[in-house]
C-alpha cells in the first residue's frame, strides 16, 4: 500500500518533470490530476468569478444613477446574482481550490493531495456552476437573494431554478474539495508527523472542510426539494401555511450558519499562513490555538442545532443563540494572538502578502466584533436583516477571503510564474483595500442602525451622508483590487517580454 | 455614557421609547469596544510586523500569564455584556400588564390599525408614557414592523401572528416601515406613528369610539349622527348646509348630479357613508369625505334607521 503510494508519487513527479512547456493547451489544464495545476486552473476560474462579482457590485451601486425610479425587480436580480457570484463561485472555493491544492500537501509533508480525480471533479463541478450561472444571468437570473430568502424562493413568479442548480454544484465542488482535504490530511499521518505535527493552515482547513462536507448534504437536499416544488412534483414548501414556510428558512440556515463558519475558519487558515510564510514560521501549531478552531467548530454544530430544530425565532432559544454567538468572539481573539506571536517572534518580510494579511485580518476582527453587536439580544433583534447585518458579513468575507485570496496570489506568483510583483503597488493596494472596506462598510453599520432596511435602495431620513461615505469606500476598494490585479498581470506581461528579449537577442 | 449616548446616539435617531435608550447603551457599548479591539489589533500587528528585531529577543520566554489574563478578561466581558443584553431584552420581550392592546395586520394596501372598539386606522395611534401591545397578524408573506425611532423590530411569518410592545416617551410623528417589503406589494408600505401628547390620545380615542353599540338602532344612529361630525353639514331641521338636510330625508326622491334620481334606503345611505361621491345629490359639491373603516357595522344600520326615522 504505502509501496503503491511512492510509486504514484514517482510517477506523478517524473510526469511533471518530463511534461513540455509547450504542452500547456487547455486540455491538459482541463483534464490535468496534478494540484498544483488545478490550483492554478482554479485560481483563473475564479478569478474571472470575482470580477463578474465585482462589476455586479458596480451595476447595484450605478442602479440608482441610471434612473430615478429604479425597477426593484432588476435590483433584485443584482443583489441576488451579486451575493450569489460572491458566495459561491468565489468564498466557497477560493481558500480549498486554490490555496489548498497549492500549500496543503507542502504544509503536510507529502507529495500530492489524496485524490486527485475527486479534485479535478471538483474543478469541473465549479467550472460547470459558473457556466450554469452564467447562463442564468443571460436567461432567467435569480432574483430571490443568495440565501434564496422566503418566499421569494418557494413563490411562483422568480426565477429560482437556474441559480439552483449553479448553487447545487458549486456545493458538490465544496464538498468534492472539502474530502480531498480530509483524505489528505487522513493520509498525512505517520509514525513520525502525528496530529501535534501540523501547521494551522492544516488544522484550519481541515476544520473548514469538515464542516462543510457534513452541511452541504442539507443545502444538496433542500436544493432538490425545492426545485421539485417550482416543477410542481411536490407542494412541500407551499407558501401559504406557517409550518412549511419557516421550515425552508430553518434548513437553508441549517446550511447557511455552517457554511459561514468553515468560510471563516478557512480565511483564518489562509490569513495565518499567509503571516507565517512571510516570518519564515516553521513551527507546528499551539495547542490552544487548536482548541480554539475546535471549539469554532462546537459552535458552527449548535448554531446550526438550533437552525434545524427550527428554533430560529423562539425567544428562549435566541438567548442561548446569542451566548454561542458570543463565544465565537474567543477563538477568533486566539487566532488573532497567534498572529502577533508569529510576527513578534521572528523578523518578518515586509512583502505584499503580508499587508493583505494584516488588512484582512483587521477586517475579519472587524466584522467578529460586529458581530458582537449583532449577538447582543437587544441590538441583534433591532438590527436584524438591515443594512448593518450584510456590512457585517462583508466584513468577513470581504476582509477574510477575499484579502486572503488576493495575498495568496501574491504569494503564488513567484512559483507560477517566476516573477515577484515587486512595485509599490501591491502594498499600496493591500492598505487601500483594507481603508476602502472600512470606509464602504462601517457607514453602512449606520445606515442599519438608522433602520436602513437590507437590500433596499430608497434611504432612510438622515441616510444619504452615510450612503456616500458608503459609496465612495466602495469605490476606494473596487479601485484597489483593480491595482492589485494590475500588478500581478503587469508582473507577468513583463516577465515574458523579457524573457522574449532574451531568447531572441 | 450619557455623554456618549449624546454625542453618538443622540443627534443620529431620537429615543423615543421607554427602551431606546438601553439598545442605544448596547449598541454604542458594542461599537465602542469593535472599535477599541480593532485599533488595539491593528496597532499591535503592525508594531510587530515593523519593529526590527534580533532572533535572540525573539526566543525569550513568552509571557504566557498576559495570554491568559487576556483570554480572562475578554470571558467577563463577554458575559458582562451577555447578562446586560438579556436583562434588556428580557424587558422588551415581556409585555406587561395592563398594555393598551392594538392589531396590526398589512395587506395590499398597506397597514391597518385595529382598537379595542372596533376602529380601524392608516396610521398607529399611541398614548404617551403608558405601554401599548401590538398584536401583529401574519400575512401571506413574512414581513417585519419596524419603528427606528422606538428600536423596534418585530419580524412576523407568514400565517404566524406575533405581539411585542413599546412604551413611546416623546410625543410627535415617527415612520414606521415594513421590513422587507412582502414581494407582491408594489406598494410603499411606510406608516405614520402619532405619540399623542398627554391626554391628547384620550381625546381622540374619544372621538373615534363612537356611540355605545349595543343601544337601540335609531338612538344609535342619532348618537353616531352627533358624535361622528356629520351635524357640521347635515342639518335636521330643513337647513340647508354644506349637504343636504336630513329633515324627511327618507320621503321623497332625490335628483341626483347627473341627471338620475335615487330613493332613498339602508343601502344608499351605506354608499354614501363608504364612498360618498358615487351619487351626488343636485345643488351640492362632493365634498364628503368617506367614512370608510370608520364606522361599525351597527352604526351604518343605525344611521339609515335614525334618517328613515326624522320625518
Amino acid at each position: 500500500m504505502k509501496l503503491q503510494r511512492e510509486l504514484d508519487v514517482a510517477t506523478s513527479l517524473h510526469a511533471e518533470a518530463a511534461r513540455p512547456r509547450a504542452a500547456s493547451t487547455g486540455e491538459t489544464w482541463l483534464a490535468t490530476l496534478d494540484h498544483a495545476r488545478l490550483a492554478r486552473a482554479n485560481a483563473a476560474a475564479i478569478g474571472l468569478a470575482l470580477v463578474a462579482g465585482v462589476v455586479l457590485a458596480v451595476g447595484i451601486g450605478l442602479a440608482p444613477l441610471a434612473g430615478g425610479g429604479t425597477d426593484a425587480g432588476v435590483l433584485r436580480q443584482l443583489y441576488s446574482m451579486h451575493g450569489a457570484v460572491m458566495m459561491f463561485l468565489v468564498a466557497l472555493p477560493a481558500v480549498p481550490a486554490v490555496l489548498g491544492n497549492a500549500w496543503l500537501p507542502a504544509a503536510l509533508g507529502v507529495e500530492r493531495m489524496a485524490w486527485p480525480r475527486l479534485n479535478l471533479l471538483a474543478f469541473h463541478l465549479q467550472l460547470a456552476a459558473a457556466l450554469i450561472f452564467a447562463c442564468a444571468t443571460l436567461l432567467a437570473p435569480l432574483d430571490t437573494g443568495w440565501s434564496l430568502d422566503v418566499p421569494f424562493a418557494t413563490l411562483a413568479n422568480t426565477r429560482v431554478a437556474g441559480g439552483v442548480l449553479a448553487i447545487v454544484a458549486a456545493c458538490l465542488a465544496g464538498a468534492c474539495s472539502s474530502a480531498n482535504v480530509l483524505a489528505t490530511l487522513a493520509a498525512s499521518r505517520s509514525r513520525e508527523r502525528g496530529w501535534s505535527e501540523l501547521p494551522f493552515f492544516a488544522w484550519a482547513l481541515g476544520a473548514s472542510a469538515l464542516v462543510q462536507l457534513v452541511a452541504a448534504p442539507v443545502l444538496v437536499v433542500l436544493a432538490c426539494l425545492l426545485l421539485a416544488q417550482r416543477a410542481g412534483a411536490s407542494d412541500l414548501f407551499s407558501a401559504t401555511s406557517a409550518a412549511s414556510d419557516t421550515a425552508f428558512a430553518s434548513w437553508f440556515w441549517t446550511w447557511g450558519h455552517a457554511a459561514i463558519v468553515a468560510l471563516l475558519l478557512a480565511a483564518l487558515g489562509a490569513l495565518t499562513e499567509l503571516v507565517e510564510r512571510a516570518t519564515a514560521w516553521r513551527k507546528p501549531c499551539e495547542p490552544a490555538v487548536v482548541l480554539a478552531l475546535v471549539l469554532l467548530v462546537a459552535l458552527a454544530a449548535a448554531g446550526s442545532g438550533i437552525h434545524l430544530a427550527g428554533r430560529a425565532t423562539d425567544p428562549a432559544a435566541s438567548v442561548g443563540a446569542s451566548a454561542l454567538a458570543l463565544l465565537g468572539v474567543l477563538p477568533v481573539a486566539v487566532v488573532a494572538r497567534a498572529w502577533w506571536t508569529r510576527l513578534a517572534a521572528a523578523h518578518a518580510t515586509r512583502s505584499t502578502e503580508l499587508w493583505f494579511a494584516f488588512a484582512g485580518g483587521v477586517l475579519v476582527c472587524t466584522g467578529v466584533m460586529a458581530g458582537l453587536v449583532v449577538a447582543l439580544l437587544p441590538t441583534g433583534a433591532y438590527l436584524q436583516s438591515t443594512a448593518f447585518a450584510g456590512a457585517q458579513l462583508h466584513f468577513l468575507f470581504v476582509g477574510g477571503t477575499l484579502l486572503a485570496f488576493v495575498g495568496g496570489l501574491y504569494a503564488l506568483w513567484p512559483r507560477w510564474f517566476g516573477v515577484t510583483p515587486a512595485s509599490l503597488r501591491g502594498p499600496l493596494s493591500a492598505f487601500l483595500a483594507l481603508a476602502g472596506a472600512l470606509l464602504a462598510f462601517a457607514p453602512r453599520c449606520v445606515l442599519g442602525y438608522l433602520g436602513q432596511p437590507q437590500r433596499e435602495h430608497a434611504l432612510v431620513a438622515g441616510g444619504s451622508t452615510w450612503n456616500a461615505l458608503a459609496v465612495a469606500g466602495s469605490v476606494v476598494f473596487v479601485a484597489a483590487l483593480l491595482l492589485a490585479g494590475w500588478d500581478l498581470l503587469a508582473a507577468v506581461l513583463h516577465a515574458r517580454a523579457a524573457d522574449e528579449m532574451e531568447a531572441s537577442s | 455614557m450619557s455623554a456618549c449616548v449624546a454625542l453618538a446616539g443622540g443627534p443620529l435617531l431620537p429615543q423615543a421609547s421607554s427602551f431606546a435608550a438601553d439598545v442605544d447603551r448596547s449598541f454604542l457599548l458594542g461599537t465602542w469596544c469593535a472599535v477599541f479591539v480593532v485599533v488595539f489589533v491593528a496597532g499591535a500587528l503592525l508594531i510587530a510586523a515593523l519593529a526590527p528585531r534580533d532572533a535572540e529577543a525573539a526566543a525569550g520566554a513568552p509571557r504566557r500569564w498576559l495570554g491568559k489574563l487576556g483570554a480572562l478578561a475578554c470571558v467577563v466581558l463577554l458575559a458582562a455584556f451577555f447578562v446586560q443584553g438579556s436583562r434588556v431584552w428580557a424587558d422588551m420581550t415581556v409585555v406587561p400588564r395592563g398594555a393598551f392592546p392594538i392589531q396590526v395586520a398589512v395587506g395590499d394596501a398597506g397597514w391597518t390599525f385595529t382598537y379595542p372598539n372596533g376602529y380601524v386606522a392608516r396610521e398607529l395611534h399611541v398614548p404617551l408614557d403608558q405601554p401599548v401591545k401590538l398584536a401583529l397578524r401574519g400575512f401571506r408573506e413574512p414581513y417585519s414592523f419596524a419603528v427606528p425611532a422606538f428600536r423596534l423590530q418585530v419580524p412576523v411569518g407568514v400565517a404566524t401572528d406575533r405581539s411585542a410592545w413599546f412604551e413611546a416617551t416623546l410625543a410627535g410623528e415617527w415612520e414606521a416601515r415594513s421590513w422587507p417589503r412582502p414581494a407582491a406589494t408594489t406598494a410603499e408600505l411606510a406608516a405614520t406613528v402619532v405619540v399623542h401628547p398627554a391626554g391628547g390620545f384620550e381625546k381622540w380615542y374619544q372621538d373615534v369610539s363612537g356611540p355605545p353599540l349595543d343601544l337601540p338602532p335609531i338612538e344609535l344612529g342619532q348618537r353616531s349622527y352627533q358624535m361622528r361630525g356629520c351635524t357640521q353639514c347635515h342639518s335636521t331641521d330643513g337647513a340647508k348646509g354644506v349637504g343636504p338636510s336630513f329633515a324627511g330625508f327618507f320621503t321623497r326622491e332625490h335628483k341626483l348630479r347627473g341627471g338620475t334620481s335615487v330613493t332613498p334606503s339602508e343601502a344608499y345611505i351605506r354608499e354614501s357613508l363608504l364612498d360618498p361621491q358615487a351619487k351626488v345629490v343636485e345643488g351640492f359639491e362632493p365634498v364628503m369625505p368617506s367614512f370608510n373603516g370608520r364606522l361599525h357595522e351597527l352604526e351604518i344600520k343605525g344611521l339609515a334607521a335614525y334618517l328613515e326615522s326624522l320625518k
